[in-house]
C-alpha cells in the first residue's frame, strides 16, 4: 500500500475522536460495545483488504474511470451520485461538529456566521485543488502535527488522572451480545482508505495487501479503538461517561502540563484537531466534488470554462447546504442523524464491493 | 586631393558603408581602412567597447608585417577570437555593439571578439555570506561568471547555451546545465518561457526572474536568485538549470522548491549535529516570524486562557494602560519595525547604525513608557524582526514578511482558530504552487539527486 493510503486511514481514525463515535460507544458501554469493537476490528481489516484487492487490477485509475469503462451509464451515474452524497455528509458531519466545538470551547463569544466564514476560504481552496496536492498537504500536515500528536498521546496514557480500575470495570462488560450501531460506527474508523476511489488515479504503483499490511491496519485500528473507548472511561469514570456531550474534550481538559507555557492540554487538542478536521473535511469534500462532477459527466466536457463553472457550482451548493444545516441542526439532531449515517455504511460498502466484483469480472474476461 | 591620390583611394564596399551608416550617429564608431602594398582591410568597431591594445596587437600590427594579402586573410580566419557570423544586418550590428570588430577583406567578412569589459571583477558575497564557504560571489560580466562555473565544475557535460533576449537592450543571457543530469522536459519549458518573454527591458537577473514567474500577483518566488557559485553548482549537480544575465551579479536557479530557500550553503560545511541545530533554529525562526504576532493577538484578545495563569496575568499586566486593542498595537509595531528595516537597508552603512539605534532602542523604550505599547509587544516585535533574518534567501524573507501581515489579518478577524486555519491555508497555497512544473512544497523523503525525478509513489 502506498504511504498515502495509510495517511488517509489514520486521518479518518483520528478525526473520529471529535465526531459522534465516542458517544455512540459509551451509550452502549453496558450493551456489548467491547465485543462489537473486537468484531469490527477484524471486519475493518477485511474491508481494507477487500478494497485494496478490488482496486489492484486498476492501478492509476479512479472509480469513475473504472466504472465508465465497464458498466453502463444507468448504473454508474446513480452509484457515483450516492457515493458523492455519502462522502459529502461525512465531511459535513465533521464540519458541524467542529464548529460546535469551537463555539463551545475556544471562542464562545464569536458569532456562528463568523466561525463558518472562517472555514469557507480555506476549505474551498482545498477542495478545488488538484488531487495530487491534497495528498501532499495531508502528508505535510501529518509531519507538522506529529510532534504535538505524539506528545498528546504519551501525555494521555501516562496521566495520573487515568484510572485503570475504571477501564477494568468497562472490560467486564465483554460478554454482552454485539450491537449493530456500535459495529457500524466502529467500522467507520476504517473507512479512511476508501478515499482511494478518487485518489487511486494518482497511485500508479500496484498495491498489495498482504499479512504485513493487514497487521499494520489491525494494530492501528486496535490502538485507535482502544484509545477512543478506554481513555475517556479511565479519566471520566465508567458510570458518568455516557452523559457527556464531548467526552474527548473533557478528557483532554482533565490533563494539565505542569511546567508548560500552555497549561491545559485541551488547547493542544483543539488546535491539533482543527488541523485534522480541516484535512478530513477537505479530503471528503474533494472526493465528493470529484464524484459529483463525474456523475454529471462534467469530466468529459471540452470547454475548460464550463468545467470551472461546474466546479464553482458544486462547491457553492456544498457551502449552502453546510450553512443551512449548521445553523439549523441541534446537538441532539447531530447525534441522532450520525447514527443513521453510520448505519448505512455497511450497505454502501457491500454495494461498492459488488460493483467492484462485477467490474473485476468484466475486466478479466 | 590630387589625381594621384584619388586613384589610389579605394572605395569601401557597399555593404561596409551600409553597416557604417546604420551606426553613424554615434560618436564612438570607428571606420578604419588599412592599406599597405595594395592590400586593403576595412575595420568597423565601437571604440568604447573594444580593447584597443588587443586590436593593435592582433590585427593592425600583423597586417603591416605580413607580405601577401592571402596570408593575412587566412591569419584573421585562424584567430581564436572569431565569433560565429550571424545572418542579417541587424544581428551583425548587435554583435558590433557587443564589442566585436567587423573585419572585411575583399568579400570575406569576419567578426573578432575583442571586447573590453570594465565590470568583470568578482564581487564579495554580500547577501549570503558564509564563514567556511567561498568568500567571493559572481561578477557583473557573463564571461567571468561562466569562467567561475568552469573553474569549479570540470565535466564535459557542462553545457553553456547562449541566448539573446528580444528586449530593448538585446541582453546576453546564458543557460547553464549539466547535460547528463538535466531534465529535458524542464529545459524545453524554460527555454520556451525565455523565448516567449514579451518585456520592454530586462536589467538584471531580478527582473528576469520576475518575468519568468509569469504570474503578476505571485507572492512566493518560484526561482532562486543567488550570488554564490557554490549554491549554483550545488543545484546544477542535481539537474537544475542556471540562468545568467550579462551585467548582473546574480544567477537564477530554476526550478526551486520551498526547501531550497531555507538552505544556507553553510549547511554543507559543518558537521551533522551542528547543521541539525542550525536547521532547527532556522525553521523555528520561520514559524516564529510568521505566527508570533498572530499568536499575540489571538491570545490577548480572544483566548487568554490558553496561556498558563501566571503568564496570562503577566501579559495582561503589561498591557495595562495601552489604550487600544491588541491588533492595532501589533500592526503599529510591525509597521514600525518594517520601516526601520527598510530604512536601514536604503541608508549608507554609517548612517543606518544611527537610525537603528534611534528607532529601535530609544523609540522602543519611549513607546513603552508612554503606554502606547506593552513591554511584551516590544519583545515580540524584536523577536519577529530578528527571526525574519534567519531565513537565508532574501526573496523568501520578503514573502514571509508579507505573509505575516495576511495571517495577522486572518487572526484579527477569527481568533486563534483562525490563525491555525490561516496557516493551513498558507500551506495549501504553497503546496498548490509549482515551479516550472515541479511541485513547490511537498515532503521529500528521497535524497536530492532523486528529488527532481520522483514519480508520485
Amino acid at each position: 500500500m502506498s504511504r498515502f493510503v495509510y495517511f488517509l486511514l489514520i486521518s479518518n481514525m483520528t478525526a473520529n475522536l471529535i465526531a459522534a463515535s465516542p458517544r455512540i460507544f459509551f451509550a452502549k458501554s453496558e450493551e456489548g460495545a467491547i465485543v462489537t469493537m473486537i468484531i469490527a476490528l477484524f471486519f475493518g481489516v477485511f474491508m481494507n483488504w477487500a478494497l485494496i484487492t478490488s482496486f489492484k487490477a486498476f492501478p492509476g485509475k479512479s472509480l469513475p474511470q473504472i466504472l465508465s469503462l465497464y458498466l453502463s451509464k444507468w448504473i454508474t451515474i446513480p452509484a457515483l451520485f450516492i457515493l458523492g452524497v455519502i462522502w459529502y455528509v461525512s465531511g459535513l458531519q465533521t464540519l458541524i461538529t467542529y464548529i460546535d466545538i469551537l463555539l463551545r470551547f475556544l471562542t464562545p463569544e464569536m458569532s456562528v456566521y463568523l466561525v463558518i466564514a472562517m472555514f469557507i476560504p480555506v476549505i474551498t481552496f482545498g477542495v478545488i485543488m488538484q488531487s495530487r496536492n491534497i495528498l501532499f498537504t495531508l502528508e505535510l500536515v501529518f509531519v507538522l502535527a506529529f510532534p504535538a500528536a505524539a506528545y498528546y498521546i504519551v501525555k494521555l496514557y501516562f496521566a495520573e488522572q487515568v484510572s485503570w480500575d475504571h477501564v477494568g470495570i468497562a472490560m467486564t462488560f465483554i460478554d454482552n451480545p454485539p450491537d449493530y450501531t456500535v459495529f457500524t460506527t466502529a467500522i467507520y474508523l476504517f473507512a479512511g482508505a476508501f478515499d482511494i476511489i478518487i485518489f487511486n488515479s494518482l497511485l500508479n504503483k500496484k498495491m498489495t495487501f498482504g499479512i504485513k499490511q493487514a497487521l499494520i491496519v489491525f494494530f492501528l485500528g486496535a490502538f485507535a479503538l482502544f484509545t477512543t473507548y478506554f481513555i475517556p472511561i479511565g479519566v471520566l469514570g465508567f458510570d458518568q461517561v455516557e452523559n457527556i456531550m464531548y467526552p474527548w474534550i473533557l478528557t483532554s481538559d482533565s490533563i494539565r502540563m505542569k511546567f508548560g507555557v500552555i497549561e491545559r492540554v485541551i488547547f493542544i487538542f483543539l488546535l491539533l484537531f482543527l488541523a485534522i478536521a480541516f484535512l478530513n473535511i477537505t479530503i471528503h469534500w474533494h472526493v465528493a466534488c470529484q464524484l459529483f462532477q463525474s456523475a454529471f459527466g462534467i469530466e468529459h466536457m471540452k470547454m475548460k470554462l464550463r468545467k470551472k463553472a461546474s466546479l464553482i457550482t458544486v462547491v457553492m451548493v456544498f457551502w449552502l447546504i453546510a450553512f443551512y444545516t449548521t445553523l439549523k441542526i441541534t446537538e441532539y439532531d447531530l447525534f441522532f442523524y450520525s447514527k443513521y449515517y453510520f448505519n448505512t455504511i455497511p450497505i454502501i460498502f457491500i454495494g461498492l464491493m459488488v460493483l467492484m466484483l462485477v467490474v473485476n469480472r468484466r475486466a478479466k474476461s | 586631393m590630387n589625381m594621384d591620390e584619388a586613384t589610389r583611394h579605394i572605395e569601401p564596399p557597399a555593404y561596409y558603408t551600409r553597416l557604417a551608416t546604420r551606426l553613424e550617429p554615434t560618436a564612438d564608431i570607428v571606420k578604419k581602412t588599412l592599406k599597405s602594398r595594395g592590400r586593403v582591410v576595412h575595420l568597423l568597431y565601437l571604440k568604447s567597447v573594444v580593447d584597443m591594445m588587443q586590436l593593435q596587437e592582433i590585427v593592425v600590427k600583423p597586417f603591416y608585417e605580413m607580405s601577401a594579402e592571402q596570408n593575412f586573410s587566412e591569419y584573421i580566419q585562424s584567430l581564436p577570437y572569431e565569433t560565429k557570423m550571424p545572418t542579417g544586418d541587424e544581428e551583425i550590428l548587435i554583435e558590433i555593439t557587443k564589442g566585436n570588430v567587423f573585419v572585411m577583406i575583399d568579400k570575406q567578412i569576419t567578426l573578432l571578439e575583442l571586447k573590453i569589459v570594465a565590470a568583470n571583477a568578482v564581487q564579495e558575497a554580500i547577501m549570503e555570506p558564509t564563514i567556511h564557504g567561498p568568500q567571493l560571489g559572481l561578477s557583473e560580466s557573463i564571461e567571468t561568471n561562466i569562467n567561475l562555473m568552469r573553474q569549479r565544475y570540470h565535466k564535459p557535460s557542462l553545457v553553456i547555451e547562449p541566448m539573446q533576449l528580444e528586449d530593448a537592450s538585446n541582453r546576453n543571457i546564458a543557460l547553464i546545465y549539466d547535460g547528463e543530469r538535466v531534465n529535458l522536459q524542464l529545459l524545453k519549458k524554460i527555454r520556451k518561457r525565455i523565448l516567449t518573454l514579451d518585456v520592454e527591458l530586462v536589467q538584471a537577473s531580478g527582473d528576469l526572474q520576475y518575468y519568468l514567474n509569469n504570474k503578476k500577483y505571485s507572492l512566493f518566488p518560484t526561482s532562486l536568485l543567488t550570488e554564490r557559485p557554490d549554491r549554483i553548482l550545488h543545484n546544477m549537480a542535481v539537474g537544475k538549470v542556471i540562468i545568467l544575465v550579462d551585467g548582473s551579479p546574480h544567477a537564477i536557479i530554476a526550478p526551486t522548491t520551498f526547501f531550497d530557500f531555507m538552505l544556507s550553503m553553510e549547511d554543507a560545511y559543518y558537521s551533522f549535529w551542528v547543521v541539525s541545530l542550525i536547521r532547527f533554529l532556522r525553521y523555528a525562526g520561520l514559524f516564529t516570524c510568521i505566527m508570533l504576532p498572530s499568536i499575540y493577538v489571538g491570545v490577548t484578545s480572544y483566548t487568554p486562557e490558553v496561556l498558563r495563569t501566571e503568564l496570562a496575568m503577566t501579559v495582561a499586566a503589561s498591557r495595562i494602560g495601552v489604550p487600544y486593542p491588541s491588533f492595532i498595537e501589533v500592526f503599529f509595531m510591525l509597521i514600525f519595525i518594517e520601516l526601520l528595516t527598510e530604512a536601514s537597508m536604503r541608508l549608507p552603512n554609517s548612517i543606518s547604525a544611527t537610525a537603528t539605534t534611534v528607532g529601535g532602542l530609544i523609540l522602543g523604550t519611549a513607546a513603552v513608557e508612554a503606554a502606547l505599547t506593552s513591554n511584551i509587544m516590544v519583545i515580540v516585535v524584536s523577536l519577529v524582526a530578528i527571526s525574519t533574518f534567519v531565513i537565508p534567501i532574501s526573496e523568501m524573507n520578503y514573502a514571509v514578511r508579507v505573509c505575516r501581515f495576511l495571517l495577522l489579518l486572518y487572526t484579527t478577524v477569527f481568533g486563534l482558530a483562525g490563525m491555525i486555519l490561516g496557516m493551513l491555508g498558507l500551506l495549501l497555497y504553497l503546496v498548490n504552487k509549482d515551479s516550472f512544473g515541479e511541485p513547490y512544497l511537498r515532503m521529500f523523503w528521497k535524497n536530492r539527486q532523486e528529488e527532481l525525478k520522483v514519480d508520485d509513489s
